[in-house]
């Protein structure tokens, strides 16, 4: 375990670091609060990143489950792929009443497109959708579909700018997925560049490994504003969602 | 006016735990919102809810098109429930097409007249906080965007959907009702 992750904490390295003054929304998971320093500082938005099948839906979905339960704030999934009912059917796998919380319109899922939904942004379509649900939680799954609509007066970067700016001004927490092979990806993409945070998820298979078991890992690759850990976290996914061991790590 | 196998179709893609409100329900079943309002009223047909808010269940549809079913055969509304009490509610089976007969102006709607309006529609019944626009909806169903087009007018002109305008683009959603709630 490295000195600043000892058990006291990575609190306490963030307080030795004179973060003290830092707000923070913790993410309701905590292991991954504890490996950013205690969660993502206000305003921040966070992109989760890993090839398919690694978590990153179960990672944004449980970041909206423990923000409702733990916290009391409602929050808003938009899906630009997933049908929701599969969504439901997911959260309901890992023991999350999505339904339930729609139904107390404390989560809403919208299904859209990224053409629509960045016209329906900067027309304050959303905004007013999140100021009257008291949105404090949103999660955009995936920016990948972004990618794939392609503009002949806007550059990717302005674009992706224009939708976590658009989100900004309302005061709630993005929490973005999007498909990466790698983490050392030989070219930065105009999400890496905007999001304050981002999270790494690998489903790895050691050349060691006996059995040929793949392991999953979590790295967190920037943490703007704020110490975080340098290492590779292995985690499952399960009832709950994910499960971090803080305490079990391995070098990048 | 949406025949009434054409809406069972419908009913049986959008399975298992089909719930509308007033308005997609008047427009699935080819009925006025006033008209299902009074048969609600009148504990014809049994909702949840109140006023707009009122949510209509799978019995509840199968009952309306039912009794649309044997008003256009030329019996009243009375004589429809009492057909209905005497022979309850009948499977949910599609029905040889009806002969077209004339209908109280009243009930008249427009179409849902083709397989991309069913499935459009059981799509937004299923996904009820949809909000997008022709060329999302088309990739979504795997269909032509012409021809989506062509039924989420038709399905806006029924009540089933709505939309606007917003900034060049129009974005279609399940109702203006839904989206009050929203």
């Amino acid at each position: 375990m490295p000195e600043d992750f000892e058990s006291s904490g990575i609190s306490n390295a963030a307080a030795e670091a004179g973060e003290t003054q830092i707000s923070r929304m913790p993410l309701g998971i905590d292991a991954l609060d504890s490996l950013l320093g205690g969660g993502l500082p206000d305003g921040n938005s966070a992109l989760i990143q890993g090839a398919p099948g690694t978590g990153k839906t179960v990672l944004g979905m449980q970041f909206l489950e423990a923000g409702i339960t733990q916290f009391d704030q409602p929050g808003l999934l938009v899906t630009f792929e997933e049908h929701p009912r599969r969504l439901y059917r997911d959260a309901r796998a890992l023991g999350w009443a999505f339904d339930e919380f729609e139904r107390d319109r404390k989560l809403l899922i919208v299904f859209t497109s990224p053409e629509a939904f960045l016209r329906e942004l900067v027309s304050d379509q959303y905004g007013g959708l999140i100021r009257g649900y008291g949105f404090r939680r949103v999660v955009l799954d995936s920016l990948t579909q972004f990618e794939s609509y392609p503009s002949a007066t806007e550059q990717a970067r302005v674009r992706c700018e224009r939708v976590v700016n658009g989100l900004r001004r309302e005061g709630v927490s993005v929490v973005m997925t999007r498909e990466s092979e790698s983490r050392e990806a030989p070219q930065v993409t105009p999400e890496e560049y905007l999001a304050d945070t981002i999270l790494h998820l690998e489903n790895y298979r050691p050349a060691n490994s006996r059995d040929g078991r793949r392991i999953r890992l979590l790295e967190v690759l920037k943490n703007r504003g704020s110490v975080h850990s340098p290492f590779l976290h292995p985690f499952s996914i399960g009832p709950g969602g994910l499960a971090i061991d803080p305490d079990s790590q391995t070098q990048p | 006016m949406n025949d009434i196998p054409l809406a069972d179709t419908l009913l049986w893609e959008a399975l298992p735990d089909l719930t509308l409100n007033i308005a997609q329900t008047a427009a699935l079943c080819g009925i006025s919102i006033r008209q299902l309002g009074y048969w609600t009223r009148q504990g014809y047909v049994e909702a949840s809810g109140q006023g707009a808010r009122r949510a209509y269940g799978l019995t509840a549809i199968r009952k309306v098109l039912a009794i649309r079913k044997a008003m256009e055969a030329g019996a009243s509304l009375r004589q429809s429930l009492r057909q209905l009490s005497e022979g309850g509610v009948p499977p949910l089976v599609s029905p040889p097409p009806a002969p077209e007969l004339a209908a109280p102006a009243a009930l008249l709607l427009p179409p849902l007249d083709s397989a991309v309006s069913r499935s459009l529609a059981a799509f937004f019944a299923a996904n009820t906080h949809t909000r997008d626009y022709v060329g999302g909806l088309a990739v979504k169903l795997g269909l032509a965007e012409d021809d989506v087009h062509r039924a989420a007018e038709a399905l806006c002109a029924s009540g089933l959907l709505a939309c606007s305008v917003c900034q060049g683009m129009t974005v279609f959603y399940p109702s203006p009702k839904e989206i009050a709630h929203a």
